[in-house]
């Protein structure tokens, strides 16, 4: 078994900047709102369970706005669901570029991440203009944020990479995705507060990864709310990394026969 | 070759085999056998379940569920050389560079490539429509593995080579279809590195620029890089090339001299015509009430070859499958180019030749007593209409090869434009006019 070229990666920097910001600039090209797009996303998300939630069922939470609340999850939540579905479709989608010319294969999977965290640059500036409008100020643990934020980064990365093999060579997958991922919206805490599951389920549902990251992110950014399970954050800090390997090395076993798969 | 010295090979290839598997159509009831081959390969990794201590070879292909495109090739290429390969169609030349440009993996043997070998297989790989032609270069370049410094270096050249002038910060997508390829032919040529790879590129723009190709990769090979060429031209391959190899199913069958190598696949394939069937390809329109399943040429012996001769006798034969018809059946067929620019269209309701097939099919033999083409390659299409109404259209239905004959009869054969014309010369006195 043997470990991709990360190296080769590395120099391919330029290269794989160059093809997310074709994606972008290829996406808003012809828009009017250009890439105010990306705000418009999680802004109606919002808005729409704002209203909901308000009217049915009231989830406490804590001394966070419901919609800052809702936002700080919607944000990860979307950011991750970009990076799963446009990274496990970043071989198929590129075969006419595969087939035709050499390039570090494992560039493709990471070029979503990086369109995916203009988008969530975008939108994470608006949350936090909505943040000083609400009259908070960030405490010194924000600082801690970037970890978490980090640790979200290598968990979309590795389900970019595996998935993106994985869709590869077995198509079914990709079908079942936006089931996957609209599951993985009710079953973490973005709408609700962790409290609510019993501690007793944690084991379980903490294997869901973004059920440590999203309480530790708010944590991290509001005064006066619980500080998050360790339990859970180690969780997702070890499911990250695990993702993150067995995806590196299971790329790099289908890689040589993917494009004849593809 | 005995007398190469060392660093004179760019390219060796030893014993390059590819295999490719039936794709499956993943049907449920494989999902069962696809799970248990997993696990087994699994077992037989980790040393369970087989005899311990056996080499694990490399997952040979050992079930027959595919084919060989490519069987123990080898041959090697020399620094500065224009080494063409030509072959039929499915002969494995494509899967060849493929393998070369490292775009595939060989499944037994390998290449050795000494030098920097970065190559696009088809030109304009990597554009996108909406931006200009200068970000396109760019973005090429950069696919290509060059840095912003060397794609400055090259830019003039190929806005130059590609005669874009000041469209080239318009977006793509308004070119031509001629703009685009000469841009992608510039950027595939200009960016390439010490080995540079053609796959059929010829086939796009006007003769002008072909020409203009050709004498750039010339050049290229003057400055010392190495050119692989495949093109079904065999002009241009005899025209231009060093060396050829000759493919044929998936094996070398003779490497040589250009003249050698192009004469031997042309008797080759005289010898060898056969039938080209139709019936996979889905692009058709019409309702299928008749419907052409195969194709060949017929020599004037009514013999199935696979190039026809200028001059000379050949028949063009449709095979088909029909129900019953109502009223006449009428057939085209359009003689084209590989850009599929029409060169000429035989039709059976102007020679008044409609007519009635038997119910079940037939074959619809279209011949021409004495073909007015000259050497070259060469795409047909079909249009049948039964009863008034299209019932089977192909466009681009098939490829022929014709080779020079003596059309005029005079020993000498024209090679300036593609259709040849009966005619006569006379010069008469100015006063009797």
């Amino acid at each position: 078994m043997a470990w991709p070229d990360l190296a080769e990666v590395f120099r391919s920097r330029a290269l794989i900047f160059m093809l997310a910001k074709r994606q972008i600039r290829g996406r808003y090209a012809q828009a009017a709102l250009g890439i105010f797009w990306a705000l418009i996303q999680p802004v109606s998300y919002m808005l729409v369970l704002n209203l909901f939630f308000a009217l049915t069922a009231h989830f406490p939470s804590r001394a966070v706005p419901y919609p800052l609340f809702l936002l700080s999850g919607l944000l990860l939540y979307q950011f991750f669901v970009k990076c799963v579905n446009e990274g496990a479709g970043s071989l198929t989608g590129n075969e006419a570029l595969l087939g035709k010319i050499f390039l570090p294969r494992l560039i493709f999977p990471i070029v979503p991440i990086a369109v995916a965290s203009i988008d969530l640059a975008v939108s994470m500036s608006l949350f936090i203009i909505l943040y000083f409008i609400f009259g908070f100020m960030f405490p010194l643990k924000a600082i801690l944020a970037i970890g978490v934020l980090a640790v979200f980064f290598v968990l979309a990365l590795g389900m970019a990479i595996l998935l993106s093999a994985l869709c590869a060579k077995y198509k079914d997958l990709r079908l079942a995705l936006p089931t996957i991922t609209q599951l993985l919206f009710f079953s973490s805490p973005i709408v609700y507060d962790v409290t609510l599951v019993p501690e007793k389920y944690w084991l379980i549902w903490g294997l869901n990864p973004l059920v440590g990251l999203i309480p530790a992110l708010r944590w991290c950014v509001f005064d006066g709310v619980e500080p998050p399970s360790l339990a859970l954050f180690g969780m997702s800090v070890a499911i990250a990394l695990i993702v993150l390997v067995v995806g590196l090395f299971y790329f790099h076993r289908v890689e040589r026969d993917l494009v004849d798969a593809l | 070759m005995d007398e190469n010295r060392a660093g004179d090979i760019a390219v060796s290839i030893e014993g390059i085999s590819k295999f490719f598997p039936y794709q499956g159509q993943g049907n449920l009831r494989q999902l069962p056998a696809m799970f248990i081959e997993s696990l087994r390969r699994a077992a037989r990794r980790t040393g369970l379940g087989t005899k311990a201590g056996r080499a694990p070879a490399r997952r040979a292909p050992s079930s027959p569920a595919g084919h060989w495109a490519l069987t123990d090739v080898s041959f090697t290429i020399r620094r500065g050389e224009v080494l063409g390969i030509i072959g039929r169609n499915g002969s494995g030349k494509t899967t060849l560079l493929k393998i070369l440009s490292r775009v595939t993996a060989p499944t037994k043997g390998r290449a050795t490539v000494d030098g920097r070998l970065a190559a696009m297989l088809s030109v304009g790989t990597g554009f996108h429509p909406l931006f200009s032609g200068r970000e396109n270069i760019y973005m090429s370049g950069a696919l290509l593995g060059l840095t912003r410094a060397e794609i400055e270096a090259r830019y003039d050249a190929i806005v130059e080579f590609a005669e874009i002038g000041e469209f080239i910060d318009e977006p793509v997508k308004t070119y031509s279809s001629g703009m685009n390829a000469r841009l992608g032919y510039a950027v595939a040529v200009e960016m390439s590195s010490d080995i540079f790879l053609l796959d059929e590129i010829l086939a796009v723009g006007d003769m002008a620029f072909q020409s203009k190709c050709l004498s750039r990769m010339q050049e290229s090979r003057n400055q010392g890089r190495t050119v692989v060429l495949v093109s079904h031209n065999l002009n241009v391959v005899k025209g231009y090339c060093d060396r050829v190899v000759l493919l044929e199913q998936g094996r070398v069958v003779k490497e040589g001299e250009p003249a050698d190598v192009v004469s031997h696949y042309l008797s080759n394939m005289f010898e060898s015509g056969e039938q080209t069937n139709l019936f996979e390809r889905t692009d058709r329109e019409g309702s299928g009430l008749l419907k052409v399943d195969r194709f060949w040429f017929e020599d004037e012996l009514g013999r199935t070859v696979g190039v026809v001769v200028s001059g000379e006798s050949c028949a063009l034969c449709l095979h088909f499958d029909c129900g019953s018809i109502d009223g006449p059946v009428s057939a085209a067929v359009v003689i084209t180019d590989l850009n599929g620019r029409w060169l000429s269209r035989l039709s059976t309701s102007v020679t008044h030749a409609d007519f009635e097939p038997a119910m079940g099919g037939g074959v619809i033999r279209c011949t021409i007593p004495k073909l007015p083409l000259i050497e070259g390659e060469y795409a047909f299409a079909f249009r049948i209409t039964a009863g008034g109404r299209l019932a089977d259209h192909l466009e681009n239905a098939g490829r022929f090869t014709v080779v020079t004959g003596d059309f005029y009869g005079t020993g000498r054969a024209e090679t300036h434009s593609p259709i040849m014309i009966e005619h006569n010369w006379s010069v008469g006195d100015r006063n009797a006019a």
